[in-house]
C-alpha cells in the first residue's frame, strides 16, 4: 500500500506538483505525426499535464504547441484559421505563430508593438519517428531529443497508435510493468492474437502461473526480470525495462515485432497509452502492420475519427459472458489492451492505494514506485536531474530468454538488454 | 449576430448525429471542468503605464485610485513650466519631478488622460499627439458632463478608447481593465 501523501505525490501532475515538475523535465509524446498530416491543416486540442493546448501545423511546416486560448478575451484557438504562417482567432483577428508568440492584432497600429506584449505559452513540438513529442518543462533545461529505438528505426520498421485511457497515468503504467496477471488475463490471446500467437514462449507462460520476480536497479529506472520454470535446470526469462518517468517495454515473443508503451497524464484522470510495435531489424510484414491497425496485440479499436477505443466505459468494454465461458477471452473483454484498460478504469480514476494488499509478484510495482518518489524527492530537494533523461538511459530492449537456473538474468542478458543496431532482439 | 448578416443565403452544415461526444469535443471542452485546465502561465507582458491627471479634479480622482496596487502604472498631473514649445507640456510625477511629456510617454505602451473640466483641452491635445507619434494606446476618461465637450473634442482625434463617464469609479475598472 500507499500512504495517501505519497499517492497524491505519485499521482497528480498539474504545473505547480512535484511529479508535474518531473513529467516536464522529459520529452513526452504529445501527438501522432499522422494527426496534423500537411501544412496549414486543421489545429488539433491537446490537453497534457492538465493544460490546455492547441497543435498545429503552419503554412512553412513548422508544429507549434500553444495555450489553447486567445490571449484577448479566452476564446479557444480550436476554432481558429490555420493561415498565412499562424493561428488566426476568428473572433477579432489576433493571430499568433508557432512559438505562441502573438503577430498581429488588427485594431491597433502594427507600429504601436501592442502584439508583442501578448505570448502565449507555447511548447517545442518535435517530430521524431512517427510522434510529435513535447518538453513542457524550463528552455534552459531542455534535454536533447529522445533516442527511444522504436522510433529511431526507419519508418517501415515501426508502428504507432495512442488511445484515451479514462483513470490515473500511474495505475495504467502499472499494468505495464506486471507481468504476472499476463498468465491470467491475456491467457486467451496468447492462442489467437496474431501478433502473440506462435511463439514458443507462450506455452512457457501458460505452463507456470506463479512467475518470481527479480528487479534490479537500471541507469534510467529498472530491469523487471520475470522468471518461470522451463526445461530441467532452466528458467524462462522475461525482462521488462522501465525507464523513468512511464516508458515500458514488453517482452517479445518468438519474431513478432516487439511492443511497448508510454503512459502520459493528460490530467489526473485520464492519460493517453501510448502503444508502438517495431522490429530491429526489418521492415513490418503488411499483415502484422494490418493486424496493429485493426487492433491486435497492444494497439485497439477506435469509435470511428477518434481516439477513444471502441469498447469502453460507456458500453461495458462490449462485455461477452459467453466468450469468456468459452474460453476465447478470460475476461470476457476482446483485445489485450482492453483487457488491460477496463481493468484499470475499474479502479476508479485515481486507485486509493491505502486500501491494496501487494504481494510478491507486486515487487516490480513497489519499486518503481520507489524510485519515482526518490527522483521526485531529489529533484525538488537539490535539482537532481531524474534517470531516464540521459539518452544512453533510453537505449534499452526487453528481452525473453531460457537460461540456465544458476545464471543471473541482468549478467546474463547484459547485451541482449541494450539497442544493438541491426542485431535482432533476444526472444523465445 | 450581426448587423451585415446575410441570413438565408448560405448552406447550414448538415447535422452530423452520429459525431461522439469526446474530451476534446466542444460539448467537453467548453464545461467548467475542462475550463479548470487552463494554462497557468501568463499571457502577456507587463505594460508601461502612463496615467495623466489634467486638472484638479482629475487629480483628486486619481489620488484615490493611485492607492491600489497596480502593475507599474505611474500617476501624473500637469506641469506649470513656463517657456517651453508650444508643442510640448511638462508632466510632474509622484515624487514630485518634472519632465517633458515628450520623455515621460517615451517606452510607455498606454496612455491614459483623465479629466473633469475642459480646462486643460489645449495640453490634451498635445498629450495625445505625442502619444500617437509613439504608438503608444491613448485613452481619455472624461468625468465633467457638457463641460467636458471641448476636452473631449481635444482628445477625439488620437484616443482609441474615449469615455465620457457619469462618475469617477471608471477610472479603477478602465486600468485594471487595461492591465495599467
Amino acid at each position: 500500500m500507499l500512504t495517501r501523501e505519497v499517492n497524491d505525490l505519485l499521482t497528480q501532475t498539474g504545473s505547480d506538483t512535484p511529479m508535474g515538475k518531473m513529467f516536464r523535465s522529459y520529452w513526452i509524446p504529445a501527438l501522432l505525426a499522422r494527426e496534423l498530416p500537411e501544412d496549414d491543416c486543421p489545429p488539433v486540442r491537446v490537453k497534457l499535464l492538465g493544460e490546455r493546448l492547441l497543435a498545429f501545423r503552419d503554412s512553412d511546416g513548422r508544429y507549434g504547441l500553444i495555450d489553447e486560448f486567445c490571449a484577448h478575451r479566452g476564446v479557444s484557438l480550436w476554432f481558429g484559421r490555420n493561415e498565412e504562417g499562424g493561428i488566426r482567432c476568428p473572433y477579432h483577428g489576433w493571430k499568433y505563430d508557432v512559438t505562441g508568440q502573438c503577430v498581429e492584432v488588427p485594431s491597433e497600429p502594427a507600429e504601436s508593438g501592442f502584439c508583442q506584449k501578448i505570448k502565449l505559452t507555447g511548447y517545442p513540438l518535435v517530430k521524431v519517428g512517427d510522434i510529435l513529442w513535447t518538453h513542457m518543462g524550463d528552455k534552459e533545461n531542455r534535454p536533447p531529443l529522445p533516442s527511444w529505438e522504436f522510433c529511431n528505426v526507419p519508418d517501415e520498421q515501426t508502428y504507432t497508435s495512442k488511445r484515451w485511457q479514462e483513470c490515473n497515468w500511474l495505475q495504467a503504467m502499472e499494468g505495464g510493468i506486471d507481468s504476472s496477471h499476463v498468465s491470467f488475463l491475456h491467457s486467451g490471446a496468447l492462442k489467437t492474437d496474431p501478433l502473440f500467437k506462435g511463439a514458443k514462449g507462450n506455452q512457457y507462460n501458460q505452463q507456470d502461473k506463479k512467475p518470481v520476480f527479480e528487479v534490479v536497479d537500471a541507469p534510467g529506472g529498472l530491469f523487471i526480470g520475470a522468471r518461470r520454470n522451463a526445461e530441467d535446470g532452466h528458467y524462462y526469462w522475461r525482462i521488462t525495462p522501465w525507464v523513468m518517468p512511464s516508458f515500458t517495454m514488453v517482452p517479445p515473443r518468438g519474431d513478432h515485432p516487439v511492443h511497448g508503451h508510454f503512459w502520459i497524464p493528460i490530467d489526473d484522470e485520464n492519460c493517453w497509452a501510448w502503444s508502438f510495435d517495431y522490429h530491429p531489424t526489418r521492415p513490418l510484414t503488411h499483415e502484422e502492420r494490418q493486424a496493429m491497425i485493426d487492433g491486435y496485440g497492444v494497439h485497439n479499436q477506435y469509435v470511428p475519427g477518434t481516439f477513444r477505443p471502441r469498447q469502453n466505459k460507456d458500453n461495458d468494454y462490449l462485455m461477452d459472458r459467453e466468450a469468456q465461458k468459452r474460453g476465447e477471452t478470460y475476461s470476457g473483454v476482446w483485445g489485450i489492451a482492453m483487457q488491460d484498460a477496463s481493468l484499470q478504469e475499474s479502479m476508479g480514476p485515481v486507485v486509493d492505494r491505502t486500501k491494496e494488499n501487494l504481494v510478491s509478484t507486486d515487487n516490480g510495482i513497489i519499486m518503481a514506485r520507489h524510485r519515482l518518489k526518490r527522483a521526485v524527492q531529489a529533484m525538488m530537494k537539490s535539482g537532481a536531474t531524474p534517470p531516464g533523461i540521459d539518452p544512453e538511459h533510453q537505449k534499452v530492449r526487453s528481452v525473453s530468454k531460457v537460461l540456465p537456473k544458476d545464471e543471473p538474468f541482468v549478467e546474463a542478458c547484459k547485451e541482449d538488454l541494450r539497442v544493438r543496431p541491426g542485431v535482432k532482439q533476444t526472444s523465445v | 449576430m450581426h448587423d451585415d448578416d446575410d441570413l438565408g443565403r448560405h448552406p447550414e452544415p448538415a447535422p452530423t448525429f452520429d459525431r461522439p461526444t469526446l474530451a476534446s469535443s466542444c460539448a467537453r471542452a467548453a464545461t467548467a471542468a475542462e475550463l479548470r485546465y487552463r494554462v497557468p502561465y501568463p499571457n502577456s507582458l507587463p505594460r508601461v503605464s502612463r496615467i495623466v491627471a489634467l486638472d484638479p479634479g482629475a487629480a483628486a480622482v486619481m489620488a484615490a485610485t493611485r492607492e491600489e496596487p497596480w502593475k507599474g502604472a505611474r500617476f501624473l498631473s500637469l506641469g506649470r513650466q513656463p517657456d517651453i514649445s508650444p508643442n510640448e507640456v511638462t508632466l510632474v510625477g509622484p515624487e514630485g519631478g518634472e519632465r517633458l511629456a515628450s520623455e515621460e510617454l517615451d517606452g510607455a505602451d498606454l496612455v491614459v488622460m483623465v479629466a473633469t473640466s475642459s480646462a486643460a483641452a489645449r495640453e490634451a491635445e498635445i498629450i495625445g499627439r505625442l502619444a500617437r507619434e509613439r504608438s503608444v494606446m491613448t485613452a481619455g476618461i472624461v468625468v465633467a458632463g457638457r463641460d467636458g465637450d471641448d476636452v473631449v473634442a481635444a482628445m477625439r482625434p488620437t484616443c482609441s478608447v474615449l469615455v465620457m463617464a457619469a462618475d469617477a469609479d471608471y477610472l479603477p475598472a478602465m486600468l485594471t481593465a487595461l492591465r495599467a
